[in-house]
């Protein structure tokens, strides 16, 4: 299942489908949109190697558990996509599920956006960047089968 | 007045400028390049924020770290708020939202997931192939492949859904 590197090790753990379509009505390039869990909590999430952090969809943030989580006091404003969003910044564990091979749990840096962002943020899923959340992964997308392979770039002891 | 030691290409502008007749003296010329220099730098006070007035000097409290963090985040400089984190952690590592600081936005850990799913989403995934075009704009909650409810509003879908463990609630696009 899982891809090999030269000396025999796996290159990832587990791989699960993507479906490969545009992230939003407004948007006509089609991206990688995955299954995943977030604070155990089931969305759909656009890998975005160009962004940063988890950015969670602000009606999703409200099913998660926050107040358990390690939170930064203060409101932020972020610069998302070239526009300033506030919210609040988060260490959230997110999980990637494998349809083969075991699931992989990354804590990553997350930023919720305040509730009152949320009609700006439309039909926007969540979104995985690199920096942040990504940086640790390695992964692999397999476009004739439509595959995403992930697992960790070091086992963490 | 006499500007000597000018680069070569600024003294040749010097003499261009007087030579044209636009400016009647080396002074005249000078002031209006102070003028210049005047406009620029008041404009770029103007734009500046008031806390990045000090940005150039590093960080000397706690909350000048936090300061500087902020500022980061809100341009967008997200490997140096990373930084600053960890350095204000370790400088005053007895403070509370530093240590926090430089917990959350510390580089993501990667491990084997304790215990495997129990959602099935190769049949969410099938179900949203089929499915996503008739849906389309609205929330939807799946279990397994099968739809619960859908509606306009997360708050609306919320409402139709009584358990939400392995319930998969996304929107649809338009």
């Amino acid at each position: 299942m899982t891809l090999a590197l030269p000396n025999g090790e796996s290159f990832a753990l587990g791989v699960t489908g993507y479906d490969y379509r545009p992230a939003t009505s407004y948007e006509t390039t089609p991206r990688l949109v995955l299954e995943v869990e977030i604070e155990g909590i089931l969305a759909e999430a656009v890998v975005d190697t160009g962004g940063v952090y988890l950015f969670c969809h602000p009606e999703i943030a409200r099913r998660l558990s926050l107040t358990l989580a390690e939170e930064l006091s203060e409101v932020q404003t972020i610069l998302f996509r070239g526009v300033p969003v506030h919210g609040r910044l988060y260490r959230l564990t997110l999980t990637f599920l494998a349809d083969e091979g075991e699931d992989v749990t990354i804590q990553t840096t997350a930023f919720v956006p305040a509730p009152d962002e949320a009609e700006h943020w439309g039909d926007l899923p969540c979104l995985l960047g690199l920096y942040g959340c990504l940086e640790r992964v390695r992964f692999a997308v397999d476009p004739r089968t439509e595959r995403f392979y992930f697992g960790p770039a070091a086992e963490a002891s | 007045m006499h500007l000597n030691g000018l680069p070569a290409d600024l003294a040749q502008f010097v003499d261009d400028a007087l030579a044209s007749g636009k400016y009647q003296s080396t002074e005249e010329l000078v002031c209006d390049a102070l003028h210049v220099l005047q406009e620029h730098a008041d404009r770029q006070r103007a734009h500046r924020h008031p806390d990045e007035t000090h940005a150039d000097t590093p960080p000397q409290s706690p909350d000048d770290y936090l300061r500087a963090l902020a500022r980061a985040l809100r341009t967008g400089e997200f490997g140096h708020a990373r930084q600053l984190a960890i350095a204000g952690a370790a400088r005053y590592p007895d403070h509370a939202e530093l240590a926090k600081s430089a917990r959350v936005l510390a580089p993501p850990t990667v491990t084997r997931a304790s215990r495997p799913h129990t959602a099935d989403i190769q049949a969410n995934r099938a179900w949203l192939k089929a499915h996503r075009q008739d849906y389309a704009g609205q929330w939807i909650a799946l279990r397994d492949g099968h739809l619960l409810a859908a509606a306009p509003s997360f708050d609306a879908l919320v409402a139709h859904v009584d358990e939400t463990h392995d319930v998969l609630m996304t929107m649809l696009p338009a």
